[in-house]
């Protein structure tokens, strides 16, 4: 079985997550066409698009939330559509997952908040998880704010919780939903800088929705753009950044002006 | 050290206590003077009362008639040794008028539109809703609270006096049909010690309780904060807070209207 | 006792108004609001602190400033929904900080404001929310305020069979153009909008912006525009105020923002300062763009993308 195979390490450049003809429909609406990608370990891949275009509705393929109605879809040489429940489980250890605002625990502080998957996964002893806390809150420059609640916290700081909590098992890849989408530009530039920080001291893999496209160009190794479904274009920062695509400029230039639909 | 844990677990709960009875008094005083001042809003009014009444009378009816049927069997088992049968329907009928279908219907109407109008209230609170409101300078506890007050006002009386009927049609099909008492006797004996004065105490304690729903719902769901757990504790609070109210006030007005004369 | 004095100020209800000679100057210089010295502070933390300004007649301002830096509350407080705990503020004739409840209810007939959060009435449609403001105030008949609001909602792009769509099953591009019609709707003189297009994805935040535009150059009215988007003030601003630590650090247009030696400033900008020539590069190049919109159809189930938007 696949599953009793380790999980083994990943040299940076190569390839962490394969994605092939992935197509999926709800109902009638055919959401995400033909996918095709490779995403590298060790290396920040952002994925850009319009809203209702399928971003979302990927990266759950990816932790195995959704399956796809064809393709294959391989993460760290495990199969996913086709694991079961409690291998599903045993990959999504080595999967963080930063929410988008709002999937915090309202009620609970910070601590025991990135302490959730640490009780529940793993055996640690209250003294090791408190230390492990302290250390990825220290990692996210949030230090000594266990004992605070979150809704006490301004916008920019719960999204680093949620980082916090989607690195406390110490995960091979991290997804980050829409991380910067309202935030100011200072705030955005911290949290780009923070995963910048992140994936060059930890090496770990981040795949990231965004609408921030300058944040894009600077922390950003692969881009991806969807749109409706399909992928426009996948590729290394610069070679996106220049491309002669019609629908990219128009993403880029922020105008209505272009082939994309803006209501 | 014994100073501070006084004024932690005596002083600040005794002034928080008094605090908020105050603030619930200002509020209920603010919203009966724009009660008297235009405009009031009458589809709001309908909508609500309608609401109150839907969403109120299954629970009500539910509550009532098993009590009815306990209630019958319960006198029966004091009454039929003693010999007076016929009593029976007499004592029912005044704990069910004077007591049991004012306090129960209220519960009952706490409990299903009490909690529905706090935690309405509370979300257009924490959505920003209210403040939207008074931004377009529509004031919205006339526009909100107000016609909640008055569909309560109106229907925990109406529905006290269905609870009623329920009730006593609950103790009749059990003590006619399930314990063989004669049918002439129990209608007869309603009407032995049954005055309009009953009926009429009744009606002054249900529209009381459903004042009291009214204001503490509204309170409770108008002043919401904390986002949805605030949302969630204010509904509770509006049940159990209003629930204790009443049935202390139930004492106190039992003892006033009926104090043996 | 802050709450009785409120309470006993609603019982009572002496009105309050701009000092004379307050009002004479701002009507000689075109003055509509004046703030002065504001301050508000929630338990231990100074959101506004001493904060000033005048915003003349029929000018866009645009706030920026970082999330939490305050601007929402300076905004509430114009309108009278926030109650700061010292300073002056004066909209025309009247006098915020001490009007009684019904003195602001008549000042607000003169304004209306978009919320961060759209606060559109979640149990109604999108033209009811729309509407609702011109059937409270009763200024015209109900087909009328039907007939308007439905104009306007089709005026930003909502077709006629989403006007009777809860605001809950619109998407959020949607929900915040619902929310901005009804702060348009009865075309007030003053107008407060509150991030009307955070949170959206480039192109529809340019759709947001071109509307903003066209309102602007439609009405003559004041628009105040809180804003995290440095590239939305660019566009749309006459001027554009900075907010930083409870105070406004820099105001004027936007080129003088943009070339600010204020430290913070510098930092707010910067990133816009590196891109913007590639943004507006990108826009050149498009300029003359004539074709067809690529739609699949898939706007009518939009909403989804909403309630799936997180994970
Ligand atoms: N569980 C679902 N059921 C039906 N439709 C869905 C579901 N999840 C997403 N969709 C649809 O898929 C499309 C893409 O959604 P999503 O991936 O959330 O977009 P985004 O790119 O903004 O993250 C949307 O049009 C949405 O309506
Ligand atoms: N009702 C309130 N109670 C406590 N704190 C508040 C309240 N409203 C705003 N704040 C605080 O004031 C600060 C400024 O908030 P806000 O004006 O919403 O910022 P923004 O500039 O993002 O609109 C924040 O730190 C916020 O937590
Ligand atoms: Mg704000
Ligand atoms: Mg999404």
């Amino acid at each position: 079985m696949a599953s009793k195979e380790e999980f083994r390490k990943y040299e940076t450049g190569e390839p962490i997550v394969t994605v092939r003809n992935l197509s999926k429909s709800f109902g009638s609406l055919r959401v995400l066409k033909d996918l095709n990608c490779d995403i590298k370990a060790g290396e920040t891949t952002v994925f850009l698009g319009p809203s209702g275009t399928g971003k979302s509705v990927f990266i759950k393929h990816i932790v195995g939330l959704l399956k796809p109605d064809e393709g294959e879809l391989e993460v760290m040489g495990r199969n996913v559509p086709t694991l079961g429940e409690r291998e599903l489980y045993e990959l999504r250890k080595h999967l963080g997952l930063a929410f988008q605002l709002g999937a915090l625990f309202d009620s609970l502080n910070v601590y025991d908040n990135v302490s959730f998957p640490l009780s529940h996964h793993t055996r640690m002893r209250q003294k090791e998880i408190k230390s492990r806390v302290a250390e990825v809150l220290e990692l996210v420059g949030l230090p000594g704010t266990e004992n605070k609640l979150t809704t006490e916290l301004s916008t920019g700081q719960q999204k680093r919780v949620g980082l916090a909590r989607a690195l406390a098992l110490n995960p091979t890849i991290v997804l980050f939903d829409e991380p910067t989408t309202g935030l100011d530009p200072i705030l955005c530039t911290t949290i780009d800088e923070l995963i910048l920080k992140l994936k060059t001291e930890l090496g770990k893999t981040f795949i990231v929705i965004s609408h921030d496209i300058e944040g894009t160009w600077n922390m950003a190794d692969q881009v991806g753009v969807l749109y409706q479904g399909t992928l426009l274009r996948y590729g290394r920062n610069a070679d996106v950044r220049r491309d002669d695509n019609i629908f990219l400029k128009q993403f880029f230039g922020r105008t209505e002006d272009g082939p994309m639909i803006g209501v | 050290m014994v100073l501070g844990m006084i004024d932690k677990y005596v002083v600040q709960p005794v002034y928080n206590f008094f605090d908020e009875v105050g603030r619930i008094v200002l509020f209920a005083m603010e919203a009966i003077t724009l009660l008297f001042r235009p405009p009031l809003f009458w589809r709001e009014i309908l909508t609500e009362s309608h609401h109150v009444a839907t969403t109120c009378i299954i629970p009500v009816v539910c509550t009532v008639a098993p009590i009815g049927c306990i209630l019958a069997i319960q006198a029966l088992n004091i009454l039929r040794p003693l010999g007076v049968e016929k009593l029976m329907s007499s004592m029912v009928v005044i704990i069910m008028v004077r007591e049991l279908s004012p306090a129960m219907t209220s519960i009952m109407i706490a409990a299903q539109a009490g909690t529905s109008m706090a935690a309405e209230l509370g979300t257009m609170r924490v959505k920003e809703e209210i403040e939207a409101q008074d931004v377009m300078a529509v004031n919205p506890i006339q526009y909100l609270v107000i016609p909640r007050f008055i569909a309560l006002f109106i229907m925990c009386p109406i529905l006290t006096v269905i609870a009623f009927f329920v009730g006593m049609a609950g103790s009749y099909v059990i003590s006619v049909y399930v314990e063989g008492v004669n049918k002439g006797a129990f209608l007869t004996g309603l009407w032995t010690y049954l005055e309009m004065y009953d009926v009429g105490g009744a009606i002054f304690k249900s529209c009381v309780f459903g004042l009291v729903v009214a204001v503490i719902s509204c309170y409770k769901g108008f002043y919401v904060t904390g986002g949805a757990a605030g949302v969630g504790r204010a509904a509770n609070d509006a049940v159990v807070i209003c629930i204790t109210t009443f049935l202390i006030l139930n004492y106190f007005l039992t003892s006033i209207l009926w104090i043996t004369m | 006792m802050g709450f009785l004095d409120q309470i006993a100020k609603q019982f009572r209800g002496e009105y309050a108004y701009t000092p004379e000679l307050v009002l004479k100057e701002m009507r000689e210089k075109g003055i509509k609001i004046r703030v002065r010295g504001l301050t508000k502070s929630f338990g231990g933390l100074t959101v506004l602190k001493d904060l000033d300004l005048d915003v003349y007649d029929g000018e866009t301002l645009c706030m920026l400033g970082e999330s939490a830096s305050g601007k929402t509350v300076f905004l509430k407080s114009l309108a009278g929904i926030e109650h700061p705990d010292s300073g002056e503020i004066y909209i025309d004739e009247h006098d915020v900080m001490n009007a009684p409840p019904r003195q602001l209810y008549e000042m607000r007939l003169g304004l209306s404001m978009q919320f961060q959060q759209g606060a559109l009435f979640e149990s109604v449609s999108a033209l009811e929310n729309v509407q609702w403001p011109l059937v409270m105030h009763a200024t015209v008949s109900p087909q009328e305020a039907e007939d308007r609001a439905a104009k306007d909602l089709v005026s930003v792009g909502l077709t006629p069979d989403m006007h009777w769509k809860l605001p809950s099953l619109l998407s959020g591009g949607m929900q915040k153009r619902v929310a901005l019609c009804r702060a348009i709707v009865e075309r007030k003189a003053l107008i407060l909008f509150d991030e009307p297009n955070a949170g959206l994805d480039p192109i529809k935040c340019a759709a947001i912006d071109n509307l903003l535009l066209r309102i602007k150059k439609q009405f003559k009215a004041t628009l105040i525009m809180n804003t995290s988007e440095l590239f939305t003030a660019y566009n749309l601003s006459d001027r554009i105020g900075i907010i930083y630590r409870g105070k406004i650090v820099e105001i004027g247009e936007p080129g003088s923002i943009k070339s600010s030696k204020h430290p913070y400033v510098d930092e707010f900008t910067r990133k816009s300062k590196e891109f913007l020539p590639q943004i507006l590069a990108y826009q050149e190049e498009l300029a003359s763009w004539e074709g067809e919109k690529v739609d699949d159809g898939r706007r009518d189930s939009e909403h989804l993308g909403k309630t799936t938007g997180g994970f």
